[in-house]
């Protein structure tokens, strides 16, 4: 079943595309991570798909139009924009009762059950929280809506380490417990690397790179070549090439394994790597 | 009805100080100034122009500077001896005097809410949240506005029925004190009918100044700073306008009837200090205008306004 499907977006801002022809489809039950630069699109197309901007082109998510519907979106799809989003003069247990009352699918008893294993006292303000709790809470509460799509903008902006990890496991856990979709997107690519069953790279309002993360191993090759192999190597059309402290890196796509192996070193490049190979040719 | 009564609930958690405190504490700080006053004996009290508006028959007059004991023996002895039209009339400046003041601050207080309800959800980016919950734009903006049209009017009514039924049984208590009579005051007060004129008031007064709280919040839904300087201001292009290009003010006379007190008991300040709109009348007379309900689709285009713009901007 496809969650999201989204053809030819476009949106721009000025004379700049947020988005710039862009398409994609997310199927049920992925963990999609979208990762590009800073200013590549991301929090734009989030925000379509959340139904919070208008953009050209055709979008469905879970079959509904997200800017005419979002009401009736929000029913089975919970979004985090990046941190602090959250009403700084609310108290905690006003803001449990207020989704309660408009939520039909949030469950009160789960979220105070989630915020009893924390540090969040039921009777604080938001203001009184950290930054990290404020991510704690807000995940907490997500988590307690039986949602079919989970957005996630940059959730762990400004946090630090521990609270990160422990954000990303927690995010994983409940992936684990309630096979929901989730879209997460980020600049720091390690981090969530672990945790993702796809990948969209998107720079400069494009789609530059859409696949499942099992599937990288076999379509994506990194080859570490001494500088006598380097030419050989080249005219197997590699996507990027750099100077490493021995040699050289190259990132091929789609090419012969078996052939590459005779020229060096194979193995499979990290997302950070792909990352940067795909980039290279937006920029 | 759920989802609305949990919106309101949340406006009045945010609001608490507007909605609660000020009507409360204003109550409060009326019940300990009427304490002093008429529970200390011996304030001197200046009274201007508190007198029968009937010169040929000077049953009534308080004019002068007594102390405030003689002069509640003195009010409550003569108040005996009025005719009904005339303590209709003393009973209707002394409702209108408690609870203008509350209308007052009332007013002073939503024009900020209003102007500042759509402006600082995005100011302080909780916007992204409240429209990450299902809860449509419409929804959003109508609660608060039935904030302001029915659940705040309610309390500051509360306050007012409060604070009148304190203020009668202090005058009361002291006039049980110095011996007199006190039956008529509660006999004759009217309290009551005035309870209904307000709830009827308040209710009918929102609706004639609809195109103002519109107005509010359709500035606050879309400017980018001090939404109450922009509308202030905002209306004043029109107005001079139309001064320059017809040399008429049709507008900025329309704009300035649609704040004026019309449904509820007020001091006119300009017709020589009267007390105006005693009665049940004058408020529903209101309804009977023909710009009454031109007002209130001005107010909902406005208001139509402020959703189309909700649903637009998720910042500042």
């Amino acid at each position: 079943m496809t969650v999201i499907s989204a053809d030819h977006l476009q949106k721009k801002y000025g004379s700049n595309f947020a988005l710039d022809d862009f398409s994609m489809r997310i199927d049920a039950k992925r963990i999609v991570g979208l990762i590009g630069p800073n200013g590549a699109g991301k929090t734009t197309l989030l925000r379509a798909i959340m139904g919070l901007n208008h953009v050209e082109g055709r979008l469905s998510v879970l079959g509904l139009d997200p800017y005419t519907q979002r009401h009736l979106l929000m029913r089975s799809a919970s979004y985090i924009a990046d941190v602090g989003t959250l009403p700084r003069w609310i108290k905690v247990c006003e803001l449990l009762d207020f989704v309660d009352g408009v939520h039909p699918s949030f469950n009160k008893q789960q979220a105070t059950a989630t915020l009893n294993t924390t540090n969040i006292k039921l009777d604080a303000r938001v203001k009184t929280l950290s930054k990290g709790m404020v991510t704690q809470l807000h995940l907490a509460l997500v988590s307690s809506i039986d949602a079919e799509l989970l957005v996630l903008d940059e959730p762990t902006l400004g946090l630090d380490i521990i609270y990160r990890q422990e954000f990303y496991d927690r995010v994983l856990g409940d992936f684990h417990e309630h096979k929901r979709s989730i879209i997460i997107s980020t600049h720091e690519v390690r981090e969530i690397e672990h945790i993702l069953t796809d990948v969209i790279f998107i720079a400069k309002g494009k789609n530059i790179l859409s696949i499942a993360t099992d599937e990288i191993a076999t379509r994506f090759h990194q080859l570490s070549v001494s500088e006598a192999d380097l030419s050989r190597a080249q005219a197997f059309k590699p996507i990027s090439q750099r100077t490493a402290w021995q040699g050289h890196e190259l990132i091929f796509q789609d090419a012969d394994p078996e052939k590459l192996q005779t020229l060096g070193n194979l193995s499979t490049p990290n997302l950070a790597e792909l990352f940067i190979a795909c980039m290279g040719d937006v920029r | 009805m759920n989802l609305m009564s949990t919106l309101l609930k949340r406006e009045l958690q945010e609001h608490k100080a507007g909605f609660l405190w000020l009507p409360l504490g204003t109550l409060a700080f009326l019940v300990i100034l009427t304490i002093a006053v008429f529970g200390a004996g011996d304030v001197d009290v200046v009274m201007h122009g508190l007198s029968s508006t009937d010169n040929n028959s000077s049953t009534f007059s308080l004019e002068g500077e007594h102390s405030a004991s003689s002069l509640l023996s003195t009010g409550l002895t003569a108040l005996d001896t009025l005719s009904d039209e005339k303590k209709n009339a003393f009973f209707g400046a002394v409702r209108t005097a408690s609870s203008l003041v509350f209308y007052v601050l009332f007013m002073a207080m939503s024009i900020f809410y209003l102007a500042s309800s759509l402006f600082e959800e995005r100011a302080d980016r909780s916007i992204l949240f409240w429209k990450s919950m299902p809860v449509s734009d419409w929804q959003a903006v109508l609660s608060k506005l039935l904030s302001i049209l029915l659940i705040v009017p309610a309390i500051f009514i509360l306050a007012i029925a409060i604070y009148q039924i304190a203020l009668f049984s202090i005058v009361s208590l002291a006039g049980l004190f110095k011996g007199a009579p006190i039956a008529s005051l509660w006999l004759d007060s009217g309290l009551m009918g005035g309870w209904i004129q307000l709830i009827m008031g308040y209710l009918i007064q929102g609706l004639w100044m609809l195109p103002l709280y519109g107005w509010l919040l359709f500035v606050s839904s879309w400017v980018t700073r001090s939404p109450i300087l922009v509308a202030t201001i905002a209306p004043f292009i029109p107005v001079m306008l139309e001064a320059s290009l017809f040399q008429t003010r049709y507008l900025l006379e329309w704009m300035s009837a649609h704040v004026k007190i019309v449904a509820l008991p007020s001091i006119s300040i300009f017709t020589n200090n009267t007390v105006e709109g005693f009665g049940l009348q004058s408020t529903l007379a209101t309804v009977a205008r023909g710009d009454f309900y031109f007002g209130i689709l001005v107010g909902a285009g406005l208001i139509a306004g402020a959703i189309w713009f909700r649903r637009l901007k998720n910042d500042i």
